[in-house]
């Protein structure tokens, strides 16, 4: 984890520094191997083949088990170094949700209406995260999200992904008609701004800003052209209706549930593949991803390559995209504010690689107010503000990574479109 | 060569696989931890001899 000197804490995005979990846990369990093999040695039995060299052996294990278990604790102080704050008290609260899905027969013990009051007791919970404070909501909501697919018996968890349990509730309210979206349809198509191409992180920001507010749920699509080549930022706005049941907006809960279940359901991430292709955007066009909130994570499901496009480039302001598997070398810049409960939606905290920066601040609050205001599109703009006055090494590598692949591009048109369903 | 020398040095080459994969895990921390690792290794290596040597 690197510091900075404004009130941003971010990781990731500095070639100097990768960690993965997975890594450093297997090289954890090596030595927890090689610890139980060297006590495997010394049983009393043992000491009847060779004990002249078993005493001597014996005389030397102690001091080499505390080392191996000194360099197994240095694993885990540096995966929790590594991945935050955040990660190093979720990895303590982790412990239900993964002892869950390892050990499928607790379930056994729950029956049926158990199961529906502790799926619902799980929901409440998930709501409930918006009024804890700090990075406490956070990390609950996280925890929540992994546990709820156990809890509900409907579907095996991985205790480290939002899939499962955006599947689970799926089950659970389509019976219940919520849910249930119907066609997604371009309503119009308009001429966007005239803009040059953005020289910040902010002014990324404050055009997603103003996408987001637009009466209609909108995508906006800037084309830019060197010689030949085109370039395309697309910028995809976040979930303007909160109420559950299905609405005429495509960018409603019910489509980000459906996201977070399977991408290609959501009637809004068709309506940002419906755009794209009526930009007359070609699989040789770069592609830079801009979303926020719900779109944040259309984004990037776009942007790990899966579809006909060539990603350039991911921005994201308070999504839920961890559980992503990203191409390596994609610039990815995702800022998550530390007390907003959304970005915990995926379940999982956002990897530290050489590409992937993440950014997060918290956002001052007063006693019992909710924590969606730390999820409101304006200060995500007030933080990326920040991010561009950050003199981490990480953050101005992939912030100049992203704004320096429009150099040489001139402007050429913007385009609206606009969905209903 | 002695039955426990040979465990040994088995033990010492699987703790070898501990060394972190550099695409996936490096800076201080990791360089840290594969130095104490090596120096783990190396005496397990000369326990492992010392043992063969012992008649």
């Amino acid at each position: 984890m690197s510091g900075s000197s404004s009130e941003l804490i971010s990781w990731g995005g500095d070639p100097r520094i990768v960690a993965t979990r997975s890594e450093i846990d297997r090289a954890s369990a090596l030595i927890a191997m090689a610890q139980s093999r060297l006590l495997g040695e010394v049983q009393p039995f043992d000491f009847l083949v060779e004990p002249f060299q078993r005493i001597i052996f014996a005389a030397h294990l102690p001091e080499l088990l505390f080392r191996l278990e000194k360099l197994k604790w240095a694993c885990g102080a540096a995966g929790d170094a590594y991945l935050s704050t955040e990660a190093r008290v979720a990895n303590r609260v982790h412990w239900l949700s993964q002892m869950i899905a390892q050990h499928p027969w607790l379930e056994k013990f729950l029956t049926q209406g158990n199961v529906q009051k502790a799926g619902i007791a799980t929901l409440a919970g998930i709501v409930a995260t918006q009024f804890f404070s700090g990075n406490v909501s956070k990390m609950m909501a996280r925890e929540f999200v992994d546990v709820y697919p156990s809890l509900t018996g409907l579907t095996a968890s991985s205790g480290d992904s939002s899939e499962a349990g955006a599947k689970a509730l799926q089950k659970q309210l389509q019976p219940l008609g919520l849910l249930n979206a119907g066609q997604v349809r371009m309503i119009a198509e308009q001429a966007g701004p005239n803009y040059t191409a953005p020289r910040s992180v902010a002014g990324i920001a404050q055009r997603l800003q103003l996408v987001h507010r637009q009466n209609e749920a909108t995508i906006l699509i800037e084309q830019y052209k060197q010689g030949k080549e085109k370039l395309y930022v697309v910028y995809v706005p976040g979930t303007r209706d909160k109420t559950i049941l299905p609405t005429g907006d495509p960018f409603d809960l019910s489509s980000g549930v459906a996201l977070l279940a399977d991408p290609d359901s959501a009637s809004s991430h068709q309506a940002v593949l419906d755009a794209m292709k009526r930009e007359g955007i070609d699989k040789t066009d770069k592609i830079l991803m801009v979303g926020y909130s719900q779109g944040g994570t259309i984004a990037a499901d776009i942007a790990t390559g899966d579809y006909k496009y060539k990603p350039i480039g991911l921005v994201t302001f308070g999504a839920p995209i961890a559980q992503f598997d990203l191409p390596d070398r994609l610039p990815v810049l995702s800022v998550e504010h530390t007390n907003d409960i959304v970005p915990a939606l995926s379940g999982a905290v956002n990897p530290l690689t050489t590409n992937w920066l993440t950014v997060e601040r918290e956002v001052p609050m007063d006693l019992g107010e909710s924590n969606l205001k730390a999820h409101g599109i304006s200060e995500y703009v007030s933080t990326a503000g920040q991010i561009d006055n950050d003199a981490t090494a990480g953050v101005q590598r992939i912030r100049e990574r992203i704004l320096g692949s429009f150099e040489n591009y001139k402007f050429v048109e913007s385009t609206k479109f606009e969905y209903s369903r | 060569m002695h039955v426990l020398a040979i465990t040994i040095q088995e033990i010492a080459v699987g703790l070898g696989g501990a060394r972190p994969d550099q695409t996936l895990w490096r800076g201080d921390a990791s360089r840290a931890f594969e130095n104490n690792l090596e120096s783990i290794i190396a005496e397990l290596i000369n326990l492992g001899q010392q043992l063969a040597g012992q008649s």
